[in-house]
């Protein structure tokens, strides 16, 4: 789209987008100011951004300490690092032989996967529930990670990065000594990391995020994912202790705000990418 | 290469196919244990009278939908889920569309405000819902706060059932209209630069007609594409109506996936609850059938 | 180096029958290439030799083993392809050591970090790098060893495939229409140094290519395969000049040969053995001029024959007296001895 104009359309455009920059930016800004204010600020009409007297120390070791934050955060690297981690080991040499390799049967496979990517996260719930249950694993990381080991979306993506790899690389690589699995492990892997990132991206703050599945097997506070445990803090601080809460909040959105503005660009394929499975 | 490729066919050599085995029987088991079972089971289970943790299951047949259809309560969460739906869709479809073209057609800055009017989707709904909550409080919050300044008086936004619905509805645009801008940006930036030079020597030089001529059938495809995607998301929620409304006031916010979790894990009603799950899986595969067909389209419009 | 042989050769994909009975034996040192149309069944056979495709029956020799049941690792080729296939995430100078890498360390010994502190790594490492060196040397590629593919011309590209196929000093060379991607100008230039690449090494090497120009300067025999059988297996002169079989007639030499049915068969012209003359004379086929085309070093003559759909075309040197123009009424005459007769189904006649 080129991009020319007047120089008033330009201001026009800009004011506009700033303005609605505004809106869609106010709840951050507004959580972060929150977290710095004493109560006697919280509760008053007038507007500001910057509190007159910081109350940053109180609200953030308050939150800190109603409930275990950290624990929370480090339950949420632990729970989406196992499952992204277990979903590669499982996606890549499923997307790998699906690509690459000719066999019966992998037609079914691939239908399958595509018909993967169309059931919704909340449909098996019940059943899983009921396996988990039965199993005793309820309550647990194990409950946790293991329903989601088996990705779709990452077998899928991976295929598809796999196909674009041209046969006759795979062909050198034979013909220079390599074996199937070495021709995986040198070639294929390094290649695939721009995927692999994206895929990790997609999984990462999907898994972090989810707060459906989480709600309904963990009752253990110590074992709360970042979800879990903002509802678990806003209903201790049943009340109106609105500079800590907000502290919480703060807390627990900057770590994927961080990784966003750090791999942007990974970030965006990610998300584009996923908004393609179709 | 030229001649007949041999990639379609099923190899003839047997190593290259007991490795392809192995390396797909992860994946396999792990879709037949966890995907395939638990879906095929939850059609099984709305079949049966089923509680958690109960001795015995009977086979009631469709009992569970004819008390599901009769039930006042499901056709309200119904209802409510799709008006739901209607209001956040066109809202964050259009929202998206409005801020893709602003943003392609700025001279600089562009990175920046993608990524900030990206932020909202990457946080964690949850902690900004809570946010939310405090935003929207009747008296301290910031929404009735700035309302006041202009002279309006805010009111409650989640206790009030007549306004509740639409302020999830509200924060669910907020949520997803960065996406929607996302995804249309990527199809703005497929749009080939020499359709808009012919359209300029063919006399439709005014951003209107640029818009019109170009841009919007150009577009087409990513549009629905992006509507289906949109509606498939709205469809599933329950973050917000969990935190901030529990099905409240009165049922005002009660949605499908609220209703489901509350009879299947809150009353452990088995059966039932899997039988809203079908009804849930049944809308969501019609809407994602239809995300597929546009999707092809839009890899065929280019 | 190793002669090699192949006997009944025949490959199906499906119900596609692509190799219909093939035998060829190439001698130690030679170049031979494999020269069709696109779909013929040369790449397959070449892929076939290499171990990376299957034949249904016959047997594949690679100097005096019977190569059929091994894989491709073990057959002793080195193979450059068509796209290069060079690993992209690696440098210059990885992507020519590979197979010495895969060949002189065993796995223990290739794991990163680790495997540096095994004995006999450092040893095994050297030796590659010097035959990385030397290949890179002889291929005058030298300074780019630490660069990676994507920061290559496709000239250059060509060369480090080529040095990857080089350093192993294989039993023979594969090579799959390697020259297809470059510039024209590239490829005259590619194609004088394979030959010489080829001649210095004493390399037996199989050549495959749809450009018959190419086929014909760089061999020292050509195999003209139509429809997944060789039509015929001769030097490149031979080939010209005494087709076994119609379609071969046609396939080598450009402008193509001129083609005239007579009497149920054909007869075949080279447009060099035309000559130009008035339309009265005897013997000739009288026709009118559509086109002239100038060369420079001489010019061709389209001449529009009655009964006949494609014109025929004539050679002039540019140092001829005549001055043919476009509608001029002339005749066409064979030189005497330089006509080709085949029967109808194209089989060479000699008399």
């Amino acid at each position: 789209m080129t991009r020319r104009g007047s120089l008033l359309g330009h201001v026009l455009r800009h004011a506009v987008l700033l303005a609605g920059l505004v809106i869609m930016l106010a709840p951050f800004v507004w959580m972060i100011s929150t977290s710095l204010k004493p109560p006697n600020e919280i509760f008053s009409t007038k507007l500001s951004l910057l509190p007159t007297h910081w109350a940053a120390v109180e609200n953030y070791t308050k939150a800190f300490t109603k409930v275990p934050l950290l624990r929370y955060l480090l339950n949420g690297v632990i729970v989406t690092g196992g499952i992204f981690l277990l979903q590669l080991l499982v996606s890549l040499p499923a997307a790998y032989a699906l690509a690459k390799l000719r066999f019966k049967g992998s037609d079914i496979l691939f239908t399958m996967v595509l018909i993967g990517l169309m059931i919704p996260a909340q449909a098996p719930a019940i059943p899983r529930y009921v396996m988990l249950y039965e199993l005793g694993l309820l309550d647990s990381y194990a409950a946790l990670i293991l329903p989601f080991v088996f990705s779709a979306f990452g077998i899928f993506l991976m295929r598809q990065f796999f196909r674009t790899v041209p046969d006759d690389l795979m062909h050198a690589a034979r013909l220079d000594g390599l074996g199937e699995f070495e021709i995986l492990w040198r070639i294929m892997l390094p290649l695939a990391m721009p995927a692999m990132l994206a895929f990790g991206v997609i999984s990462i703050v999907t898994h972090w995020n989810d707060f459906f599945w989480p709600l309904i097997v963990i009752q253990t506070g110590d074992l709360a994912t970042p979800p879990l445990g903002t509802l678990f803090f806003r209903n201790e601080e049943a009340g109106s202790d609105f500079g800590p809460l907000m502290a919480g909040t703060v807390v627990i959105t900057a770590p994927l705000i961080l990784l966003f503005l750090a791999a942007q660009r990974r970030f965006i394929e990610g998300v584009t990418l996923s908004g393609m499975k179709g | 290469m030229t001649d007949v490729h041999p990639a379609d066919n099923p190899s003839e050599n047997p190593g290259e196919r007991r490795a392809a085995y192995a390396l797909i029987s992860p994946a396999w088991v792990a879709f037949v244990v966890l995907l395939a079972g638990p879906s095929l089971a939850v059609v099984v289970l709305s079949l049966t009278d089923w509680q958690l943790g109960a001795p015995t299951m009977n086979f009631i047949g469709l009992g569970n939908y004819e008390q599901l259809f009769a039930d006042r309560v499901f056709w309200k969460s119904f209802t409510n889920t799709f008006v739901y739906c209607l209001v956040v869709v066109p809202g964050s479809v259009f929202l998206g569309l409005g801020l893709a073209l602003l943003i392609e057609g700025a001279t600089f800055g562009r990175a920046f405000y993608r990524a900030a009017y990206f932020l909202p989707v990457t946080s964690t709904l949850i902690a900004m819902a809570v946010v939310w909550e405090f935003l929207l409080h009747p008296s301290v919050g910031l929404v009735n706060i700035v309302l006041e300044q202009v002279g309006i008086t805010g009111g409650d936004w989640l206790k009030n059932p007549n306004r509740a619905l639409f302020t999830l509805a509200g924060i669910g645009i907020w949520q997803s209209a960065g996406l929607n801008m996302v995804l249309f940006m990527a199809g703005l930036k497929a749009i080939p630069p020499d359709l808009y030079e012919a359209a300029e020597i063919d006399g439709a030089s005014s951003v209107w007609e640029r818009f019109r001529c170009v841009t919007w059938p150009m577009l087409g495809p990513a549009t629905l594409f992006v509507t289906v995607v949109s509606g498939i998301r709205s469809f599933q929620v329950f973050d917000t109506v969990e935190v901030l409304t529990k099905g409240g006031p009165n049922k005002a916010t009660e949605v499908l996936l609220y209703t489901m979790y509350t009879e299947a894990f809150n009353f452990f009603r088995t059966g039932y609850g899997a039988a809203i799950t079908v009804v849930f899986l049944v809308v969501v595969l019609a809407l994602t059938l239809l995300q597929v067909k546009a999707g092809e389209k839009r890899t065929h419009y280019g | 180096m190793a002669a090699i042989s192949f006997e009944n050769v025949r490959k199906s994909f499906g119900a596609v029958e692509v190799l219909k009975d093939v035998s060829l034996k190439i001698a130690d040192g030679e170049f031979l290439t494999l020269l069709g149309p696109s779909g013929c069944g040369k790449s397959t056979l070449l892929r076939i030799v290499a171990g990376l495709e299957r034949n249904d029956s016959g047997s594949i020799t690679i100097g005096t083993r019977r190569v059929d049941a091994l894989p491709a690792r073990d057959r002793d080729i080195a193979m450059v392809f068509q796209s290069y296939a060079l690993y992209p995430h690696m440098t210059v100078a990885e992507n020519i050591g590979l197979p010495l890498t895969m060949r002189r360390m065993n796995v223990w010994q290739r794991l990163p970090g680790l495997g540096a502190f095994l004995p006999g790594t450092r040893a095994a490492r050297k030796s590659v790098a010097q035959d990385v060196a030397e290949a890179a040397q002889a291929l005058d590629i030298g300074p780019l060893l630490q660069r990676k593919p994507s920061q290559l011309s496709g000239g250059q590209k060509q060369r480090v495939a080529l040095g990857r196929a080089m350093v192993r000093h294989p039993a023979a060379f594969l090579l799959d229409e390697p020259l297809s991607n470059l510039d024209a100008k590239l490829r005259v230039q590619m194609r004088a140094e394979l030959t010489e690449l080829q001649r210095r090494l004493g390399a037996t090497m199989i050549y495959v290519t749809h450009d018959q120009s190419e086929a014909m300067t760089m061999s020292d025999r050509v195999a003209v395969m139509l429809a997944g059988k060789l039509q015929q297996v001769a030097p490149p002169r031979q080939l010209y000049d005494d087709p076994e079989t119609l379609q071969v007639a046609e396939f080598v030499g450009s402008p193509k040969i001129n083609v005239l049915p007579v009497d149920g068969g054909f007869h075949a012209v080279r447009p060099e053995a035309m000559e130009v003359v008035v339309p009265g004379a005897p013997d000739c086929i009288a026709g009118r001029i559509r086109l002239v085309e100038h060369l420079g070093s001489e010019s061709l003559v389209h001449v529009e024959v009655p009964g006949m759909d494609l014109p025929l075309i004539a050679r002039l040197e540019a140092m001829s007296a005549r001055d043919p123009k476009r509608g001029e009424a002339v005749g066409l005459r064979p030189l005497p001895g330089r006509v080709l007769k085949f029967d109808a189904t194209g089989r060479r006649i000699r008399d």
